[in-house]
């Protein structure tokens, strides 16, 4: 029995949705079996059939019901929120955060309006601050009360909860809640990982170098001679280093979890969009710190090129590189984090 | 109290190893109704209980993973028959 190409494709999303509702390392093995299961009953109900088409596979999901119900049936029931309440659970808790951030939002403007002056940076603190809280607060109140419905209905069958008319029709099969197949998911390269291990270690070794050395380097002027150490970073940037040792290892630790895993997942992405946040705001105080290198000694012992304001003119390459990074890296993690929201990875 | 049935209607018929869809097919025809989305992972508890053996045999034309009884599987279907006939006598003499 063959199955032509769109069929294939949906059969492909329905079991990925079925994936991604399932935890463990029997995830593929009971993807595999609904397969095998879908295609015995496919092979039952159109014998007559030479190629199954969309619509063939359409009569099986719908009795079977949405991915995450499929998938609900293997979870033990330790889940604090399972799937049949968590599509209700999210749209309230989006809506209740949305909302408690809109009204501090508001309340913020107000007060800003009529309260006394204050400098920019004092209201956008003080409303960072309220809206987090409020927004934690809330999602904590929605989520403590969805985890009691889940424990109060625990011991029902999705079939079971009548009451729940609403709840059974967002659990039916909708094609067009199926996810999207990953077209454009990064290919884990086992090559590529390597290199940034090694890449990441000489990066920690260096940093701390500097840390250690306080920004000098041993230069030796002339052959025979002993070796001077002459300062290249200059105090301006010391104390970011370890913050940036911070990050290198933060990132050398993502590199070693990948290559132990083999694959990228939801949580390396998500590693990696976390540390490229903090590699931006790291570079917006590098930049705030300029000048961090000085070249004049190091010029006038080895180098003894005759350039005009070298510092000036290094430092100023160094900022616009920077810039330029931290746009790219702004630009990278934007689309990171849209393609990780709108297609998880497993 | 269906929930012990189940277990007891899957365990007697896995003396010879089945896949998932035949053995649906099996007790559904028996007329005992029984769902793909209880009776998969419930063939997948008993194997974690390790009443249960599984393979994954490749038959034409798509695998198809077998299940069937092992000695402890057998052991707890010989005992759960016997209560399930003692308990059948009681409720026969109460309801009568």
């Amino acid at each position: 029995m063959k199955i032509n190409e769109k069929a294939r494709e949906l059969l492909s999303r329905y079991l990925l949705g079925v994936k991604r509702h399932l935890s463990g390392k029997d995830r593929e093995d009971i993807a595999k079996e609904i397969e095998s299961h879908i295609f015995d009953t496919l092979a039952e109900r159109f014998p007559e059939v030479d190629e199954l088409t969309v619509e063939n596979l359409e009569v099986i999901f719908r009795e079977m019901g949405a991915p995450r119900k499929v998938a609900w049936q293997y979870r033990p029931q330790r889940a604090l929120i399972g799937p049949r309440f968590f599509p209700i659970y999210a749209i309230v808790a989006r809506i209740l955060v949305a909302v408690v951030v809109g009204a501090i939002l508001l309340s913020s403007v107000i007060a800003t309006v009529v309260g006394e002056p204050q400098s920019f940076w004092h209201v956008l603190g003080n409303f960072l601050g309220s809206a987090w809280s409020g927004a934690l607060s809330a999602f904590g109140v929605v989520t403590l009360i969805f985890a009691g419905i889940e424990r109060a209905v625990e011991d029902k069958s999705w079939d079971e909860m009548e009451d729940f008319e609403e709840l059974k029709e967002i659990n039916e099969y909708k094609a067009s809640e199926l996810p999207e197949l990953p077209q454009r998911e990064k290919k884990f390269d086992r090559a590529e990982t390597v290199f940034e291990i090694v890449f990441g270690m000489i990066g920690l070794a260096f940093l701390t170098y500097i840390q250690a050395s306080g920004g000098a380097f041993p230069v030796r002027s002339s052959a025979g001679e002993s070796a001077q150490f002459i300062q290249i970073f200059t105090d301006n940037y010391l104390p970011l280093v370890p913050f940036a040792m911070g990050i290198t290892g933060l990132e050398l630790a993502r590199s070693i979890t990948l290559f132990v895993q083999g694959h990228h997942s939801g949580v390396t992405n998500w590693w990696h969009i976390a540390t490229q946040i903090t590699n931006v705001i790291l570079m917006g105080f590098t930049l705030n710190a300029m000048p961090i290198i000085t070249l004049d000694a190091l010029n006038e012992a080895w180098l003894n090129v005759n350039i005009a304001n070298l510092d000036a003119t290094a430092n100023l390459v160094i900022s616009i590189l920077i810039g330029l990074a931290i746009f790219g890296t702004i630009i990278d993690v934007s689309i990171k984090t849209y393609r990780e929201i709108k297609e998880p990875s497993c | 109290m269906r929930r012990g049935v189940i277990v007891l209607a899957a365990l007697s018929q896995l003396e010879q190893e089945q896949y998932g869809y035949s053995l649906i097919k099996e007790l559904n025809d028996k007329g005992f109704e029984v769902g793909q989305d209880t009776l998969y992972p419930l063939l997948r508890r008993l194997e974690e209980q390790e009443l249960l053996d599984s393979e994954w045999r490749v038959e034409d034309p798509r695998p198809r993973r077998y299940y069937v009884l092992n000695n402890t599987g057998r052991e707890l279907l010989i005992q759960l028959k016997t209560e399930w006939r003692e308990q059948v006598e009681i409720i026969k003499e109460i309801i009568k």
